[in-house]
């Protein structure tokens, strides 16, 4: 009797459990806006070091930053600007002043309001060097900042800096709340407060960010925005959490038993495998360029038929696809082609046999032997071995010299004497434009960007690349400077002081709850077009 | 007994000195400038010296090492500089998790390892012992990488056992320390085995035999209390090993340890971290050994340290 009492019981138990279950189930998406079901789990592959916008230093730390806050302008997705905490700006025709008109009614996640003082405060953060904020250095060229009103901020930069919006449509743009800056750098590192789309529920260091949406966000709210809004009330998750998962094979396998939603950072063999079976990928290009850059302060190279006969002899279609899966894209220019005043150029046709009669004609039809320095990452060191291969077809011997990434800079900077002493002659590495502006990709060839002023790895000088680099950066008028870097990507294109690789490409592998994943134009996650599907 | 103890906590002390000035020299002797690698290749000249100063990086090395020592002796470690937080902060975080894994890891591994080590000795050279050395054997070849990523595929994936990343209970930890102690129970598995099969050669064991006493107890009170001795000084020597393993064994879990963190800090060249987690991981190896040899008398009073 009593077993049969206990079965009957526990019978019943189930069935209330499950009705509870069921119960929550049910009563979840009655809301308004995102469903409350609408919670995700991403995957980066290296943790966050920061929260603090503007102590960014990898692409991890870039992650949550949109997501918290807002800066005053955003690029979209093709370099338009979509204006977020100010409504427009007014350039003073000398190029050195910008007004920023800021919208009303917003205020931080800690009730402060969002005006020309907040604004003002953030701005001159960013513009004091002695801070030592990782993301600061873009910020270098703001002289001083005034308060025109409550509503009105000004900036007075120290010269003209053509991609001066654009630095502040990056991710260290964020702006911050005013008490949030007072109460310091550690305050700033772990509990943001912004005007941003979400707001943080918490953060387990090692673990994962948790955050939550904002509700009352402005940019719902068509009023604040002057009639649309920036986002329909359905855009976004009701919670993301970002975990950081070093290992490809376990955010591959977290993504497969569905304990996450999207990861970030595949190689091409297990991007296939997770598209044949049925998630969404996206690959899209990012402001980042490998170089095969050739000192032209040396002897051999100021010779331009060594140049193009290397220019030449490197299949680099071959290259994209033996080491990186055909996954990257192939340079058609000095800027990649997601960059603002990008121009395609006459591809450079792989010619091994021209290269070497060209060899011959300068003079080295015997052979020659370059000194070559890169990182020594394995698919880096793989792409220098290609490229050697590549070289000796044509009787050129590349002694490679790989070294450890923050030493190479080092090195590369620290030359002594003259640039056409240095101890390589060539060096291969990649280059990653933050501003995503051509004067900072393609300006830093200029005479003036020599290392360790700036990142001229070729010790390119020439003066009608030069006058037109000037032109470019000192103007702030579109067709001005279309028409300057289109000269200058020619002159570059021609002249080959460095051989421009691959640009690189950003992966994410999503399952089918997600719609809208993209990067934006710098590579970091761009989730606010995104939303959640049931 | 005492006085060997005070000995011996003297000698962890000139150990922990020696590994301190070693750990701080290794990890300046890394090339590069730390200020340099800290803020990226377009730091201002301004940005890295500002930085050089809040670190005392333009100081000489014995002076960075005394600023150091003299932090360390009263509690203050310095921030990470990666992610600005104390460093005390960062470990403190993580270290139990670790401890807990490893812990777990421990349990199993002697647990199994010293069963599967009688068995296999008391029948030396039957299918039992075969079947003992097998598993032992292939414990100590797959490696914890590879075994883990199995593990996650085949009962994580497939099967949805278990969840891959370690969620705090129970079962999120069974996968994570299966992983970490395989290595670990394959080596007691091995040294139980000879130890046994020594200890039943020997005359005490003969005796006892020829007292009469039950097989059953002439193993367990005789056999399995003398070949126990080197068994504990394997399981000291291998937790050093399973400390390295843990590195691996959380980054494949995605388990946010000092073993993960060990990783990051070289990842990104934070070197106050870096070098508190091999002063501190120093120390576990060199107090975990003598913890074993004390443990010895417990077990074999025999053995005095007088």
């Amino acid at each position: 009797m009593k077993k049969l009492l206990s079965v009957v019981l526990s019978i019943v138990m189930i069935f209330a459990l499950a009705a509870c279950g069921g119960g929550e189930g049910g009563n979840a998406s009655v809301t308004d806006g995102v469903s409350e079901n609408a919670n995700i789990t991403i995957l980066d592959y290296a943790e966050m070091s920061t929260l603090n916008p503007i102590d960014i230093g990898t692409e991890s730390d870039q992650v949550p930053v949109f997501m918290l806050y807002d800066p005053l302008v955003k690029l979209g997705a093709d370099q338009e600007y979509i204006w977020m905490l100010a409504k427009d700006c007014d350039m003073s025709d000398d190029g050195l002043e910008y007004t920023f008109h800021l919208r009303e009614g917003i205020s931080f996640s800690d009730g402060t309001p969002w005006n020309a003082d907040a604004a003002k405060a953030n701005l001159d953060m960013m513009a004091d060097q002695s801070n030592g904020f990782k993301s600061q250095f873009v910020y270098e060229c703001i002289d001083h900042v005034d308060v025109v009103d409550d509503y009105t901020v000004k900036v007075t930069l120290k010269y003209v800096s053509a991609p001066f919006l654009n630095t502040l449509a990056i991710q260290s743009a964020a702006m911050m709340s005013p008490t949030l800056i007072e109460q310091g750098k550690q305050a700033m590192a772990t509990t943001p407060i912004g005007t941003g789309q979400y707001v943080l529920n918490e953060r387990r260091v090692g673990e994962y960010v948790k955050l939550d949406l904002n509700r009352d966000w402005w940019g719902y709210d068509a009023d604040i925005c002057g009639g649309t809004p920036i986002l329909e009330k359905d855009y976004g998750f009701n919670s993301i959490t970002i975990r950081p998962v070093s290992e490809e094979s376990t955010r591959v396998a977290l993504l497969q038993s569905g304990e996450a939603d999207l990861a970030i950072s595949l190689t091409p063999n297990n991007k296939k495998m997770l598209e044949e079976s049925g998630y969404g990928v996206v690959t899209k290009q990012g402001a980042s360029m490998s170089y095969f850059y050739l000192n032209c302060q040396k002897d051999v190279f100021k010779d331009i038929r060594v140049r193009q006969a290397i220019s030449m002899a490197i299949d680099i279609d071959a290259l994209n696809e033996v080491v990186y899966g055909n996954e990257y894209t192939r340079a058609e220019s000095p800027l990649t082609s997601s960059m603002k005043f990008f121009e395609k150029q006459e591809p450079i046709e792989y010619n091994p046999e021209k290269a070497k009669k060209l060899l011959e004609e300068a003079g080295y039809g015997d052979g020659l032997t370059l000194v070559c320095w890169e990182e020594n990452d394995t698919t880096d060191i793989q792409r220098g071995e290609f490229i050697q291969q590549q070289l000796e077809q044509i009787g050129i011997t590349l002694k490679i010299y790989p070294q450890e990434g923050g030493f190479l800079t080092d090195n590369v900077n620290a030359y002594s004497g003259a640039p056409k002493d240095t101890e390589f002659d060539c060096y291969i590495r990649g280059y990653g434009a933050d501003t995503i502006d051509a004067d900072e990709m393609i300006g830093r060839f200029a005479t003036a960007q020599f290392p360790p002023l700036g990142g001229n790895y070729s010790f390119y000088s020439n003066e009608e690349f030069d006058k037109w680099i000037d032109i470019g950066g000192k103007s702030i008028d579109d067709e001005v400077r279309q028409e300057a870097y289109s000269k200058a990507q020619k002159i570059f294109w021609d002249d080959v002081p460095a051989v421009s690789l691959l640009s690189y490409a950003y992966t994410a592998a999503f399952n089918e709850h997600i719609d809208g994943v993209d990067f934006g134009c710098a590579g970091g996650l761009y989730l606010m077009n995104a939303k959640y599907v049931e | 007994m005492t006085k060997y103890i005070l000995k011996r906590v003297g000698g962890i002390i000139v150990t922990m000195f020696l590994v301190s000035i070693f750990v701080f020299m290794i990890i300046r002797l890394i090339p590069g400038e730390p200020a340099r690698l800290m803020l990226g290749d377009k730091a201002t000249p301004e940005m890295i010296e500002t930085i050089t100063k809040q670190y005392g990086l333009d100081k000489s090395y014995f002076e960075q090492y005394m600023i150091w020592m003299k932090g360390v002796l009263h509690g203050d470690f310095g921030n990470s500089q990666r992610t600005g937080m104390p460093v005390m902060y960062e470990i403190g975080l993580r270290y139990g998790k670790t401890v807990r894994l490893a812990l777990y890891a421990i349990t199993w591994s002697v647990i199994a390892g010293t069963i599967i080590g009688i068995w296999s000795g008391t029948r030396a050279g039957k299918w039992q012992d075969y079947t003992g050395i097998t598993v032992s054997v292939l414990g100590q070849a797959v490696p914890d990488f590879w075994l883990g990523m199995m593990a996650i595929m085949i009962l994580c994936v497939k099967l949805h056992l278990f969840p891959i990343i370690p969620d705090g209970t129970f079962r999120g930890m069974v996968l994570p320390a299966f992983t970490l102690g395989a290595y670990m129970m394959s080596t007691v598995a091995r040294f139980m085995r000879s130890s046994v099969i020594e200890a039943l050669k020997e005359d005490y064991t003969r005796t006892a035999r020829a007292k009469g006493l039950k097989e059953r107890t002439v193993i367990y009170k005789h056999v399995l209390r003398n070949s126990v001795i080197p068994v504990i000084t394997i399981i000291g020597m291998q937790l050093g090993v399973m400390l390295g393993g843990a590195v691996l064994v959380e980054s494949v879990f995605g388990y946010s340890g000092i073993g993960l963190l060990l990783l990051d800090s070289i990842k990104y060249r934070d070197y106050t971290t870096l070098q508190m987690l091999i002063l501190i991981i120093s120390f576990h190896v060199v107090a975990i050994n003598l913890l074993v040899d004390l443990l010895y008398a417990v077990v074999n009073p025999e053995i005095r340290y007088d």
